[in-house]
């Protein structure tokens, strides 16, 4: 104790010197890859600060660089949405000139997947949103890139929707370059059959297959898979076309119940149905 | 309590500032192998009027950070400026007036004992080659530092003067 006393009391400032010597000393006398190791810890703690600055200005500098693109693709874009509202007003002006039925527009409600089938060749999942929400049986359901099924069951606040990738589901499809059209059944994972394709039909492998409408089962123009093999067999006369779907049946996570449109308003039918049924009674 | 924990962040600021001048631009664009060492000015200013328990505990300080640029002596300048800190600050404080050519000659014989410190241990005690690194880079190089930390510490001082108030604190 007394020693102590004399070293940090007395002579403070040489026992602090000493311990420095000695500290320096230690240092000097580690191994290569512990002087190393322990530096570079050291700087990694003392500049963790000036890192973080220097990321935040990386980020801006790629946020800049980010941002410079995206205006270059919004322009383009913008020129495109001018020439598609120019097409639209054409296309519109053109069908009524051929005295075409207005085309439709949709409404999508969003809705989450409450829970899945486990049936391993029935594939349906029931959704967040029922018959309080408008919802009616028949009703087709897309996800983001596509169609994804059909409500088969309505409760009060959710639904059943059996999947493309059930057994039970056909769907007339046309391919949107061809105009060809064919009815797509499922075989397997994300893989479609398309089946009565003639021989002689122009079908080939990445052209995009959407709904035809022509079932009134699902409304027309929905995007649904793109053809990813094309075979045909000697003498027969139809094509083996392979298609895989737009949406993964498997990992769907958001749907969306496809409400309205000329062709598809339900609450204007029921309403209509209702009006009928209280006529008659 | 809060005005010393701002001193210090201050201190580690300018010497973080420092240390990077000497390693992008003085060692970088600094004409002739001799050069300056900027750590080694701020360590001077830092100990000029401080007690030597300070001097050597920034003096380690510093010295550590030096060391972080060369890890293969770690340490060396960490013992070298120590040493040289607690020589200054017993001087500068207790024997040597406060005047500009007193302090030159201080600040230009501490810079020459930490090179020959740092000489010894890098040229490992070779007389030879200590004695020529010593008079061919060691010289000039103590002369700049003493400069620059002789001029800073008058401007340090001129500031203080200006911004001290007749009624006392800052």
């Amino acid at each position: 104790m007394a020693i102590f006393s004399f070293l940090f009391n007395k002579h403070l400032d040489k026992s602090v010197l000493v311990i420095s010597i000695i500290a320096s000393l230690l240092l000097l006398g580690l191994e290569e890859d512990s002087k190393v190791n322990a530096a570079r810890e050291v700087s990694s703690f003392l500049l963790a600060p000036v890192e973080e600055i220097d990321k935040y200005f990386v980020d801006i500098t790629r946020l800049r660089d980010e941002n410079d693109k995206l205006r270059e693709i919004l322009a383009a874009l913008y020129y495109e949405r001018g020439k598609l509202l120019q097409f639209e007003r054409e296309k519109k002006r053109m069908r009524k000139l051929l005295n075409f039925r207005t085309e439709s527009h949709y409404r999508f409600l969003p809705c989450e997947i409450i829970s899945m089938s486990s049936n391993r060749f029935h594939h349906s999942v029931t959704i967040d949103r029922g018959s309080s929400d408008g919802v009616v049986k028949g009703m087709p359901v897309s996800g983001y890139r596509g169609i994804a099924g059909r409500v088969t069951q309505v409760f009060p606040s959710s639904s059943r929707v059996i999947l493309i990738n059930n057994r039970s589901l056909s769907i007339s499809c046309r391919d949107r370059r061809s105009r060809v059209v064919g009815i797509l059944k499922w075989d397997r994972g994300r893989y479609f059959n398309l089946d009565f394709v003639g021989s002689e039909e122009d079908v080939i492998v990445g052209d995009t297959l959407v709904t035809s409408g022509l079932g009134k089962v699902f409304p027309r123009g929905f995007q649904v898979g793109v053809v990813r093999q094309v075979k045909k067999g000697e003498g027969r006369i139809s094509k083996d076309v392979t298609v895989v779907s737009m949406v993964d049946p498997g990992r769907l996570e958001e749907l969306f119940v496809i409400m309205s449109g000329k062709e598809w308003d339900y609450r204007r039918i029921t309403e209509e149905l209702r009006k009928l049924k209280d006529g008659a009674e | 309590m809060k005005d010393r924990s701002l001193y210090i962040l201050r201190i580690v600021f300018v010497s973080v500032v420092a240390f990077v001048l000497q390693v992008t631009i003085v060692n970088g664009a600094w004409p002739g192998k001799a050069s300056p060492d900027l750590v080694f000015v701020v360590l001077l200013l830092i100990i000029i009027d401080r007690g030597p328990v300070t001097a050597v505990v920034a003096g380690f300080l510093l010295g550590f950070l030096q060391d972080l640029g060369n890890a293969s002596f770690l340490g060396m300048n960490a013992l070298a400026n120590s040493v040289v800190a607690y020589g200054v600050s017993r001087l500068g404080r207790d024997y040597l007036p406060e005047d500009v050519v007193f302090r030159i000659f201080l600040f230009f014989a501490a810079y020459l004992v930490k090179s020959i410190i740092v000489l010894n241990i890098t040229e490992s005690f070779s007389f030879i080659r200590v004695i020529t690194f010593f008079f061919r880079y060691s010289v000039l190089s103590a002369l700049y530092t003493a400069l620059i930390a002789v001029f800073l510490w008058k401007f340090v001082q001129l500031i203080s003067e200006r911004v001290v108030r007749p009624g006392g604190g800052y």
